[in-house]
């Protein structure tokens, strides 16, 4: 099954992957390590986990205005998210995003860290979000 | 998105390929937020971030061109490095912080860009302090980075500005920004009401509520009642640690910060989303989540933001006549123009003779930290570790053990902190009071 969530295209794009959600709000600097994407967070629930080619989906980016920078350099090194889902946008972030060229989606009609799980199936394409849902255990 | 002449003029490379680019990327900016048009600044503070260009908009040789064809700033503009972590005129800073020639050679080639494009070069996360505010009066739109600077524009100093990032060099560049978010009136309003059930007085309980409000508010506004007379030093930690834990761009006061001259107001005539109090207990149960309680103290830094002059002079007395232990590093963190005024004032002096030593030169980010940053940053390490410890800003506190990896992580009064410098022990009985 897949169920589509509809939202508003920070930045324009399309990519499709595995999702991993962060339940709570994310930052690049406190983070992440930008040379492998892996996730660095203290007691962060996916700690160790790689960023590197996921839809990322978290509530909003929080902490240093570096964030965008970091973003960036994940995106230099190959490293970043394919597509970055948000329920509220940063502007922060956003700016990352931009000059990263990552798709961005925010403010959905469902929250996207409900409705999405980790390891799920997401499509990115524009203000749409498709879950596929299927493989879910 | 409306632009006018001039600005479809710069979108379409008429002043050169980084002012194309610039504008190009305020124009994809306010099209993420729906923006109508575009608003004149008055004042932006940028990253160079030259460690950082690559693809996309920036890259070494549109910059390289626009130095050589003189682009320059089109507002006034100060500038501070992100990401360098330790930088100094002084050579032997250069050796005690262990920096690669890669970062010393990055200080020079800023500096030159920065001279280039008429950006005064402050090197620091508070220009605020430095530079002089009167350019931004109430309702100046502007265009910040440095998360903690945002809020203390925003907040205490009623310029408009988002939490910008590369933004703020493009806006630089231009002039421009779109209008959107913070800039608006209907932006700017209160959504949370946080009621002070206690006295706030001393600097370190006003980082603890950041921290505390920063989790919970998130990306919004929180309104405070119950603060009557903050100090300089405690908004700018209180701005830092919102910023930390949350995404806030904007607080207001009632009764103090500009554009909180009653509740209403505040609250633009709406109902908060939410009312939270906070007493002591919340505070100390965020001390006890990002300090330790006891132990041997290896590192000890202050100034995060960037002290105050008055912070230097605080320190100078507190160290005269007193010695740093050998096996300690103590660190006072501080704009170059305030390390200068500290020299004049002969505080440099008794800091220094204790054992001190004040970074700053170019940027000293206390949030990075020394040591071997190979090709990222000391975090980026995982061998490495600071060792354990102390600060008196509760917003390095809650980076420390992410960034600094430090083993322990002791947040405390400034005289707590000069006490663990001097002693190399936290004592166990510091804790959490919210005294001055």
């Amino acid at each position: 099954m897949a169920t589509v969530l509809k939202g508003r295209a920070v930045v324009e794009g399309k990519a499709e992957g595995e999702a991993l959600v962060s339940r709570i709000p994310f930052s690049f600097f406190l983070g992440v390590n930008t040379d492998n994407g892996v996730i660095i967070e203290e007691g962060h629930e996916y700690e160790g986990e790689t960023i590197s080619g996921k839809v990322l989906v978290y509530p909003f980016g929080k902490g240093s205005s570096g964030d965008c920078l970091r973003l960036w350099r994940c995106a230099n090194n190959d490293v970043a998210p394919i597509a970055i889902v948000n329920t509220k946008a940063d502007c922060v972030h956003v700016q990352g995003a931009i000059i990263a060229s990552i798709p961005m989606v925010c403010d959905l009609d469902r929250d996207p860290i409900e409705m999405i799980k980790t390891g799920d199936y997401v499509k990115v394409d524009g203000g749409n979000v498709t879950v596929e849902t299927e493989n879910r255990e | 998105m409306y632009l006018t002449p001039e600005e479809e003029r710069m979108l379409a490379g008429e002043e050169g390929g980084l002012v194309r680019e610039a504008m190009k990327f305020l124009v994809k900016l306010g099209e993420s937020y729906n923006a109508e048009r575009m608003i004149d600044i008055s004042y932006a503070n940028v990253f160079i971030a030259s460690s950082f260009w690559g693809k996309g908009a920036l890259t070494p040789e549109l910059i390289r061109d626009a130095v050589e064809t003189g682009v320059k700033v089109k507002v006034p503009s100060t500038f501070n490095n992100w990401g360098l972590g330790c930088l100094s005129t002084d050579e032997t800073v250069w050796e005690r912080m262990d920096a690669p020639v890669q970062v010393r050679e990055q200080v020079v080639r800023e500096n030159e860009i920065a001279k280039s494009m008429s950006i005064v070069p402050t090197w620091t996360c508070t220009p605020y302090l430095v530079c002089d505010v009167g350019w931004y009066p109430k309702g100046s739109h502007i265009s910040t980075v440095e998360s903690s600077a945002i809020v203390y524009f925003n907040s205490v100093l009623g310029a408009r500005t988002n939490r910008d990032c590369l933004a703020s060099f493009f806006a630089a560049i231009t002039g421009k920004y779109p209008e959107c978010g913070y800039h608006l009136d209907e932006n700017r309003y209160g959504v949370y009401h946080i009621d002070l059930q206690m006295k706030v007085e001393d600097t370190m309980s006003y980082g603890l509520l950041g921290l505390y409000v920063g989790k919970i508010v998130g990306l919004e506004t929180p309104v405070f009642t119950g603060i009557t007379r903050p100090r300089t030093e405690d908004l700018m930690e209180l701005s830092a640690a919102l910023a930390s834990s949350g995404a806030v761009t904007l607080f207001h006061i009632v009764g103090v910060t500009p554009e909180a001259p009653d509740f209403e107001t505040a609250f633009g005539g709406r109902e908060p989303r939410e009312k939270i109090t906070v007493t002591q207990s919340e505070l100390a149960a965020m001390y006890n989540e990002v300090s330790d309680t006891e132990g041997k103290v290896d590192f000890v830094c202050l100034g995060c933001p960037h002290y105050s002059i008055y912070e230097m002079k605080k320190v100078s007395e507190l160290l005269d006549g007193k010695r740093v232990r050998k096996d300690v590093t103590l660190w006072i963190c501080t704009a170059p123009q305030t390390a200068m005024f500290a020299e004049m004032a002969g505080y440099a002096e008794t800091i220094q003779k204790a054992g001190g030593v004040i970074m700053s030169g170019p940027a000293f980010c206390p949030l990075f930290g020394p040591g071997r940053p190979g090709p990222e940053y000391t975090f980026a390490h995982p061998d490495y570790s600071i060792g354990s410890f102390a600060t008196d800003a509760a917003k390095q506190a809650y980076y420390a053990r992410p960034n600094l990896r430090a083993e322990k992580v002791f947040l405390g009064s400034t005289e707590q902190c000069i006490e663990a410098a001097t002693t190399g022990e936290w004592r166990p009985g510091n804790g959490y009071s919210p005294k001055r």
